[in-house]
């Protein structure tokens, strides 16, 4: 186990995480459901944590890699429909989002665009991309070289 | 030629999918915390909801399989650490001794349950809501109620069931704050294994839900009907609120 050994020392060592873990379930799951499925993955990090061994990665990086396990339980245990957004009268639209790309971005592999997630939406780095995606930096940079290059196919060059 | 076009066309994509993340970044919410009283082996409350009086486990045993149960008690440090055996009963209405906080949330699945004989069944169909709605209120007030559920068997949360409140002629469904319910269970999967902790309602145990709703504009007596996972479904109550102009 990486420090101390209770909860609260679990928690106040995945606080500084926290933020890119819901970023990271937001884009993966229907925004209702971000919370739970953060919480879930936070069970699961902690029935896991003496597993946790720094010299392999970050806290962030193990952390995400659960949560993108998480995820994709929850998105093949419930029916499609249950990821349409229904009407909530406490959301406002989005302003300046530039809706064109993200609607591009969910034309991409399903690879692209994890790579495109982790690294522009969530805030991580290649370095950390690559402990999540499990492959080499070299490969995080391909991916989003070849992700970036679909992008523009998607939304004409000229839309920039 | 072509390589230095397409490499300006690519940083141009790189800046602008680095200006979409920041945009998207600045509009996400607050992340969740840390359930602490959810990780196994600690029965702590979020801090939100201290003080903490006691937590209590027990373990049942259901068809052979051992269920492990966990409830963590709400409420002040000389609050008794159990229920009494007998729950106040108010105007027909039981309530629990605490009240699980209003949570604004979407619908969170499709219809639950599957048809036997041309009856659809559902996993809450042994549920008993009860409640107490009524009052004076003007349009655009928030009504507040409780709805207290509880059941002669253990019936999993997870899925959480929706809510529909239906008012006059307006309706809304919602799902239940099953993430804050301070029951949780822990059932043996098919390999052997338990489960994660999941929301639970006990058996014989009720738990109660804080409801909030807005008063549409339509004056008048209105009838007021809380159900659960759909507006056609049972169990339910209603009342009748009077809204009068402003």
């Amino acid at each position: 186990m990486a420090e101390g050994g209770t909860p609260t020392d679990f928690a106040h060592w995945v606080e500084p995480s926290l933020p890119i873990l819901a970023r990271y379930a937001a884009r993966q799951v229907a925004a209702d459901d971000r919370d739970d499925v953060v919480q879930e993955a936070l069970i699961r990090a902690w029935q896991r944590w003496s597993t946790y061994d720094e010299s392999r990665g970050t806290p962030a990086g193990w952390l995400v890699a659960i949560l993108a396990d998480r995820c994709r339980r929850h998105r093949t245990r419930r029916p499609a429909a249950v990821l349409v957004e229904l009407v909530d009268h406490g959301v406002a639209e989005p302003s300046g989002r530039d809706l064109d790309l993200e609607r591009a971005v969910d034309g991409l592999s399903r690879r692209q665009r994890q790579a495109v997630d982790l690294h522009y939406f969530v805030g991580l780095d290649v370095a950390a991309v690559a402990e999540v995606m499990g492959c080499a930096p070299g490969t995080v940079k391909a991916t989003l070289f070849q992700a970036r290059a679909r992008l523009r196919e998607l939304v004409g060059d000229d839309d920039g | 030629m072509d390589d230095l076009m397409d490499e300006q066309l690519d940083e141009q994509m790189d800046r602008r999918l680095a200006a979409a993340g920041r945009r998207w970044r600045a509009e996400q919410p607050a992340p969740p915390a840390v359930p602490v009283d959810r990780l196994p082996g600690s029965v702590r409350r979020r801090p939100r909801w201290q003080p903490v009086a006691v937590a209590a486990a027990v373990t049942l045993v259901v068809g052979g399989g051992t269920v492990a149960l966990v409830r963590v008690t709400l409420g002040s440090n000389d609050a008794p650490s159990e229920r009494p055996s007998s729950t106040p009963v108010t105007h027909g209405t039981r309530v629990a001794d605490e009240v699980v906080p209003f949570r604004a949330s979407r619908r969170g699945h499709a219809k639950v349950g599957h048809r036997v004989d041309g009856r659809l069944v559902t996993p809450y169909d042994g549920i008993f809501a009860t409640g107490k709605i009524g009052g004076t209120l003007h349009p655009g007030d928030v009504l507040t109620f409780t709805v207290t559920l509880e059941s002669s068997a253990r019936v999993s949360l997870h899925p959480c069931p929706n809510y529909s409140i239906g008012f006059g002629t307006h309706g809304i469904t919602r799902r239940l704050n099953c993430a804050q319910v301070p029951y949780y269970a822990s059932v043996p999967r098919s390999d052997g294994t338990m489960s994660d902790f999941r929301p639970t309602l006990p058996a014989q145990t009720p738990v109660t839900f804080a409801m909030r709703v807005h008063v549409p504009d339509d004056l008048g007596a209105q009838k007021v009907l809380w159900t659960l996972d759909g507006p056609m479904s049972e169990p339910g109550f209603y009342g009748i609120v009077h809204v009068t102009a402003g």
